[in-house]
């Protein structure tokens, strides 16, 4: 018994010298292989810790039916470490073949860059090319994520767009507009390599997660944005314009639905619409919509027409002391033209008409303070706030300087400019119950507060847009009404007026009109302004702005499937 | 007192087996996920890789171009 206690006693001592001793041996050889490593050992062992960026992608851009206008995704780029190159010509050889590039030029890059540990062949390689790479096994090769913004729709809407630097953050348009919550932030993590450089370890404690960018919905929709760019572009072709601008709204919500401006430089002509920063790209020039003030004309009528009415100082009906022959001379010896003698008129003709003379003397019978505050009441000499940068006031003569002769200019659109998102704004108050709406660029949801201001009552702005209604049956519309639908709207023609401020061209002009439809429940309000069409094709805003308004409204309608006057349809149906 | 002496032993190597098996099941628990993102990563790119091409084959001015297309092969027919 005692015997066998004593064996007992002596192999687990046994036992526990074994262990003690193997654990002993293996701390020893851990401390000496930490403290001075074979050199063999060294390099072949060798553990790197690297820090990773885990990308963050960029948030879309989307149109107001989901329709992406930009996204990211991911691609690579190609850089190589020409300090731990062991043959220059046959690695470069073996690129040049899926680079598709002169391999002399590679060589000659990677040679004389020799103690860079960077160089980057190619910025951004194909799919199938990044297959290629990975099937080669040099050390020196290394692929580096990065992001690339694609724009499906081309150069739909581009300006407005806009467009990123290669650091992937937003330098025009929506992109620089809503840059920090297009902008998400890169993860990272920490990873231990072997000598292979194969990831051994990434330590959780280390991770911090990528958070993506969030989408952008805009108030653009893109088939109307398409319709409204090719109309327009198609127009200032034809008529040699120096550019064109147009904007479509819903005036309901305020909701800009599509919006461009499009330059065409000429040949021989002097003082054309510029933007330098288009030729560096198209997508980084100004939105001409909103920073450009032009002289409307004729188109700025209604707004002074439907203020005069309703403070009473001319009666629909009444008939005014409008020229048989001759200019119509006002209070402080002006010469006032019409494009065409009508004798005395009604006030309604007036606006149908589109007598500047009718303009006058009513105008003449308001204060100043009260043509001062029919301007501002739809928003003109104000900011739109859309939340674009670079917008324009406008220009209104101050009260200061103001006389009998601006009295008079300012209701035939002279003296006074304005940004076609600014004669939008306005114009809307016709379409809806006198109120302005808030121009939106984001789409607006049913908890959105719509800040709208009263420009008139109810009364006079559908009696306005009736009146404007008869303007494209009887008056300066007549050219560009629409089968389909009834619109109201109204044209302008004003001079171009010199750079140099010494007054206008005679023979140049900005053709303008603006139009709603259908005019019994507008669900659009167009407004196309030519930059200085060439007269010998056509100047007028009815001849040359509004065709290219009744097609966007025509389209852009049946596109919306709404349906087309009651008229049309019964004519159809015979 | 030996018997628990060498049951300590085996029960502390026993131990520590298992807290290396763990361990090892731990490695290969974060490997098996870090390659089920990467995947699910590359799934994603992909399919924004597709959503663009999408975009692009039905953008108005791509639909035109086929329809202008396919209105001029019927009319030749």
């Amino acid at each position: 018994m005692i015997n066998s206690n004593i064996r007992t006693i002596r192999v687990a001592f046994l036992l526990a010298a074994l262990v003690t001793g193997l654990m002993g041996a293996s701390i020893y050889k851990i401390v000496s292989l930490k403290l001075s490593p074979p050199a063999q050992l060294l390099a072949a062992t060798v553990t790197v810790n690297s820090t990773s960026r885990q990308l963050a992608i960029r948030g879309r851009i989307l149109d107001r039916k989901g329709r992406i206008l930009a996204a990211s995704r991911t691609g690579f780029k190609l850089f190589v470490d020409p300090s731990i190159v062991e043959d220059f010509e046959i690695l470069s050889f073996e690129l040049g073949e899926i680079l598709s590039m002169p391999p002399s030029e590679i060589e000659q890059t990677l040679r004389s860059k020799p103690k860079s540990r960077y160089v980057v062949l190619s910025s951004l390689l194909s799919k199938e090319q990044v297959l290629a790479i990975n099937t080669l096994s040099y050390r020196c090769l290394g692929l580096e994520e990065r992001l690339v913004r694609e724009y499906p729709h081309g150069d739909v809407g581009g300006a407005l767009i806009g467009l990123v630097g290669t650091e992937h953050t937003g330098l025009a348009g929506f992109e620089n507009q809503y840059n920090n919550t297009l902008t998400g932030e890169s993860g990272k993590f920490v990873r231990s390599r072997d000598s292979k450089r194969n990831t051994v370890w990434i330590s959780p404690d280390d991770f911090t997660p990528k958070s993506d960018g969030d989408d952008v919905q805009l108030s653009i929709d893109v088939v109307i944005q398409d319709i409204a760019s090719t109309c327009l572009l198609a127009e200032v072709k034809r008529c040699n314009a120096g550019g064109g601008r147009i904007v479509v709204a819903d005036p309901e919500t305020g909701e800009i639905l599509a919006m461009a401006d499009i330059l065409n430089p000429r040949e021989g002509w002097t003082q054309q619409p510029e933007d330098p920063n288009r030729i560096l790209d198209s997508r980084l020039g100004r939105n001409r919509c909103l920073t450009d003030p032009y002289e409307p004309g004729s188109t700025f009528k209604p707004f002074i027409w439907s203020v005069a009415t309703e403070l009473g100082k001319a009666k629909v009906d009444e008939i005014l002391p409008t020229p048989t022959n001759g200019p119509y001379i006002t209070n402080a010896n002006r010469a006032i033209r019409d494009a065409h003698d009508y004798g005395p008129s009604s006030w309604e003709k007036v606006l149908v008409k589109s007598m500047n003379s009718g303009m006058a003397i009513v105008s003449q019978r308001m204060s100043y303070a009260q043509l001062q505050d029919a301007v501002k009441r739809f928003g003109f000499g104000e900011l739109t706030h859309i939340g674009l940068g670079g917008e324009s006031r406008g220009i209104i003569t101050s009260p200061a300087d103001w006389g009998e002769y601006t009295q008079t200019s300012v209701p035939m659109g002279q003296e006074i400019a304005v940004t076609p998102l600014q004669m939008v704004q306005g114009f809307c108050a016709f379409a809806r119950n006198g109120t302005v709406p808030q121009l939106q660029l984001k789409l607006s949801s049913d908890e959105d507060v719509m800040f709208v201001r009263k420009a008139i009552t109810p009364e006079i702005a559908a009696l306005t847009r009736k009146i404007m209604g008869k303007v494209m049956t009887e008056g300066t519309g007549m050219k560009s009404r629409s089968e389909q639908y009834k619109l109201f709207g109204k044209s302008g023609t004003a001079q171009l007026p010199c750079a140099d401020g010494s007054g206008y061209f005679e023979d140049r002009y900005i053709a303008s009109f603006i139009a709603g439809a259908p005019i019994d429940n507008p669900k659009l309000v167009v407004l196309c302004v030519i930059d200085d069409p060439d007269k010998t094709i056509g100047h007028y805003g009815g001849t040359v702005a509004g065709p290219v308004v009744r097609d966007v409204i025509e389209q852009s309608l049946n596109y919306l499937r709404v349906p087309p006057s009651i008229d049309y349809l019964a004519n159809a149906s015979r | 007192m030996a018997r628990k002496l060498i049951l300590t032993i085996l029960v502390l190597s026993f131990a520590m087996l298992e807290l290396l098996a763990v361990r090892q099941e731990q490695i290969n628990t974060v490997h098996t996920m870090t390659k089920l993102h990467r995947k699910i990563d590359a799934s994603n790119e992909e399919l924004i890789a597709i959503q663009i091409q999408i975009e692009i084959a039905c953008s108005p001015s791509a639909l035109n171009t086929n329809l202008a297309l396919a209105k001029s092969v019927d009319d030749q027919q």
